[in-house]
């Protein structure tokens, strides 16, 4: 458990931030990230000499998704709580990072899980498509479809390139 | 902007309070995962046969046979294992024994758990649907620490077991049944209140009642390597 835990001590502020990517808020990243963990740790002694931030990425969209399809999916909050600000963030920061997270969290969960092992998590779409049981050419269409809902949304006009996947 | 570049900017600054591994928790969650597993599958096991052949008692009671009890370590919780995985049990105690029957249920499934008005203590645990007394594993006799958790076991008729693992091992598996078994002693080891006795494998026996414990590991290792494990492990029984 020695070595599993001093990973999992190195690797949690990454892996909770792309915890939140996929959910949107803290609490759920980080309820998300530890049930991913407590499923590795079992699969740990093969993992270990691998690319565990990839794996665990790929269990984070998978469980993420599988969330998505239960009924209950534990305490939803009423309203929207404002994330704790840590340093003093420009207004223009924090202007942007608001736009960008309500349009992440208006794509389709699929969708926003393709995004975040495509350009988070860097996975090839090869890898994506393997890591969410998906065919390459739907990855393809899931990337490409939030993507162009990114560029049409009127406050991100123009912040994405359009040479992209 | 980069796809990538746009992902980075959506995330907000890391809250001062979970910039550290909440690892305790981690830990809670990775015992609770376990012991579900472990029922889960011991349930499974027994199902489809690994281990035994403990025959369901006559459909007109649909009573069923259970194998060994295990008691949680403050002796309040009964743990019943049997064949079948839908199962309910019904109790009655008196000061010398407790008298378990299981009966097939058409609602209840997995593990079945009997929480007693009073601690087990010395009384023996029968099985309703024959009469007879069973073994009772005592989760208390089971070494802790050395980063240990328990994982899913399926135990030969007349035999409790339990295994415990570590990632990077070697695994644990701690037996009890009434069965003495032979071998040559080649030392004693203390064992909190118990005292152990070493055989080669190696292996480590220590009695209680009529009961007999073994702890074996699941590689080769030497002597002094065993007796350093057995050392290195919390003993309160």
């Amino acid at each position: 458990m020695d070595d599993f835990e001093a990973y999992v001590a190195a690797a949690w502020p990454r892996l909770l931030r792309s915890a939140w990517l996929l959910t949107g808020n803290w609490h759920s990243a980080e309820d998300l990230l530890q049930t991913v963990l407590s499923k590795v740790y079992g699969k740990w002694p093969r993992l270990r000499d691998q690319a565990p931030d990839a794996y665990i990425r790929a269990a984070l969209a998978n469980t993420y998704l599988t969330w998505g399809r239960r009924r209950w999916r534990g305490e939803v909050p009423t309203e929207r709580l404002p994330e704790f600000l840590v340093k003093a963030d420009e207004p223009s920061e924090i202007a942007l990072r608001e736009t960008v997270a309500a349009a992440l969290a208006r794509l389709p969960r699929r969708q926003r899980a393709v995004l975040v092992l495509r350009f988070h998590a860097d996975l090839t779409e090869a890898a994506t498509a393997q890591a969410l049981g998906l065919s390459i050419g739907t990855v393809k269409s899931y990337t490409a479809r939030a993507l162009s809902t990114l560029r049409a949304d009127p406050a991100l006009r123009g912040a994405l390139v359009e040479e992209v996947c | 902007m980069e796809p990538t570049d746009l992902l980075e900017a959506a995330l907000p600054p890391l809250p001062a309070d979970l910039q550290i591994a909440p690892l305790k928790q981690l830990r809670g969650r990775i015992r609770r995962r376990r012991r579900v597993r472990f029922a889960l599958l011991t349930a499974v096991a027994l199902t489809v046969g690994v281990g035994i052949g403990v025959p369901l008692a006559g459909r007109k009671s649909e009573t069923v046979a259970w194998q060994y009890a295990r008691v949680d370590r403050s002796g309040m919780i009964l743990t019943l294992i049997a064949v079948g995985t839908c199962l309910e049990a019904t109790s009655k105690a008196d000061a010398r024994s407790v008298v378990i029957t299981l009966r097939l249920a058409r609602h209840q499934c997995a593990a079945v758990t009997v929480r007693l008005a009073s601690g087990l203590g010395n009384r023996i645990v029968i099985d309703g649907s024959d009469g007879r007394a069973r073994l009772v594993f005592r989760d208390s006799e089971l070494p802790s620490g050395g980063g240990y958790v328990e994982a899913a076991d399926a135990a030969a008729p007349g035999t409790a077991a339990v295994t415990l693992t570590r990632p990077g091992g070697p695994n644990l598996r701690v037996t009890a049944q009434t069965r003495v078994r032979g071998g040559v002693p080649l030392g004693s080891i203390p064992l909190g209140r118990r005292t152990g006795t070493l055989y080669a494998g190696p292996e480590l026996r220590w009695e209680v009642g009529d009961l007999v414990y073994e702890l074996s590991v699941d590689r080769a290792v030497s002597l002094p390597q065993f007796q350093a494990l057995v050392a290195a492990l919390s003993w309160r029984q």
